[in-house]
């Protein structure tokens, strides 16, 4: 008993899987059994515009000429559209307006119908595609390379520094060279442009700091230093240290002054104070103090922020 | 200790990316722009036994979460940012042209 009873379960297994495989291969190629109206059999394909917007739509037998896809897309005149089939793999494969084209035979899951009289070919890391016009948005290149949202598309460019493609980016793809995008992963951040060390630093020592960055350049901005009583017509200031590159191993050179100081009294300009330097967004008074003696590994701001409370001690006209 | 790899990929003698596998021990493989006109990027230098500094330190996004620096080849944690299974190698640098 218990040895026939093992043996109709296996069975009822197998019709089940049978039943599945079948589902999913109608469903694959886009076979509807059938037709209410007609009885037929039909054949399902999503067509989508060059913003690749997809309506579904009907056909009675899966091999199709491009025309008929055209003229189901409503592209008209016909021969100034193409269509162009998009494989599982994200691959694309032109159809000919006369080609009978099987859509099922290559899996198809889309074709894509655009007006055009040449397309333009490029690449998305390995796939080979193309597009029926000149300019795409960063916004298709991405639905075309199936990027998962936490993807960046870049564009190679030789010679040049690599582009990150945002979705508003237009990319002309008839310029010259445009022919290659990668795609990366994007889960790295720029950490802190300061040292833990110097950030340890002013933050022990109560100073309330900001890093500003412009261009390839970087740097901190304390706000507010208290000046020496009585020595200049402020009683306060910004002062802004650049880092240079290399940095913490350079030392930083001289030090920027926001607003300009002048002696109290005299109303004098600091020697070697003269020099105007603009800074992410400011006007700030260059203090052409230089820097001899920096030891790489032990100095940092706390190095610089002391020379700069001595050179404003020390200021003479 | 075996020494780890920076790969500085160049083309037309513009450095475009640096890439290296993540020192917090996780295995992804970390690429970092070197395009000064957009964000997030870094910057690269080299001492005489090419030995890399990348500014700013590098923050990992993904589970890893670690937070470093590179200073003439050493890595060092930002504070909060030290993995669970940090390598301990040291970096130099080699080229790739593109
Ligand atoms: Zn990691």
């Amino acid at each position: 008993m218990k040895n026939i009873d093992a043996n109709l379960n296996s069975m009822f297994f197998i019709t089940l899987r049978v039943v599945q495989t079948i589902s999913l291969m109608m469903a694959k190629e886009g076979i509807q059994p059938m037709n209410k109206h007609t009885g037929k059999m039909t054949f399902r394909v999503r067509i989508a515009d060059e913003n690749l917007n997809f309506k579904d739509h009907a056909f009675d037998d899966p091999k199709v000429l491009g025309r008929q896809l055209i003229e189901a897309a409503g592209g008209h005149p016909v021969d100034e559209h193409v269509a162009i089939a998009i494989l599982p793999n994200g691959d694309f494969e032109d159809i000919r307006l006369d080609e009978s084209y099987d859509l099922r035979g290559r899996g198809v899951e889309k074709v894509l119908v655009a007006r055009s009289d040449r397309s333009f070919k490029f690449k998305i890391d390995d796939a080979d595609l193309e597009w029926p016009r000149a300019c795409i948005s960063g916004f298709v290149l991405r639905k075309l390379a199936k990027l998962p949202p936490n993807y960046n598309l870049w564009q190679e460019i030789p010679g040049q520094h690599d582009k990150k493609i945002t979705d508003t980016d237009v990319i002309n793809l008839a310029d010259a060279g445009v022919e290659r995008f990668v795609s990366l992963i994007d889960q790295t951040t720029e950490g802190d442009a300061l040292p833990s060390k110097d950030q340890t630093y002013l933050s022990g020592h109560g100073y309330e700091f900001e890093v500003v960055t412009e261009g390839v350049n970087t740097g901190i901005v304390l706000k507010g230093l208290p000046l020496p009583d009585g020595k200049y017509e402020h009683t306060a200031a910004d002062v802004l240290i650049l880092l240079p590159r290399g940095y913490p191993d350079c030392p930083p050179d001289m030090f920027y002054v926001a607003p300009k100081l002048t002696l109290a009294g005299t109303g004098q300009v600091p020697k070697a104070c003269t020099v105007e330097h603009r800074f992410g967004g400011r006007v700030w008074q260059r203090w052409s103090r230089h820097n001899n003696a920096w030891r790489p590994g032990i100095d940092g701001l706390q190095t610089m922020v002391a020379r700069v409370q001595t050179a404003l001690a020390e200021a003479q006209a | 200790m075996k020494a780890d790899r920076l790969t500085l990929v160049e083309s037309g003698g513009i450095k475009k990316w640096a890439c290296l596998t993540c020192p917090g021990g996780c295995g992804e493989v970390i690429n970092l722009s070197l395009n000064p006109n957009q964000r997030p990027r870094w910057r690269i230098s080299e001492d005489f036994w090419l030995r890399p500094t990348i500014h700013p330190s590098v923050h990992q996004k993904n589970e890893c979460g670690c937070h470093f620096w590179i200073k003439n080849g050493q890595t060092t944690w930002c504070r909060g940012g030290r993995p669970s299974k940090p390598s301990k190698g040291e970096i130099d640098t080699c080229y790739r042209g593109k």
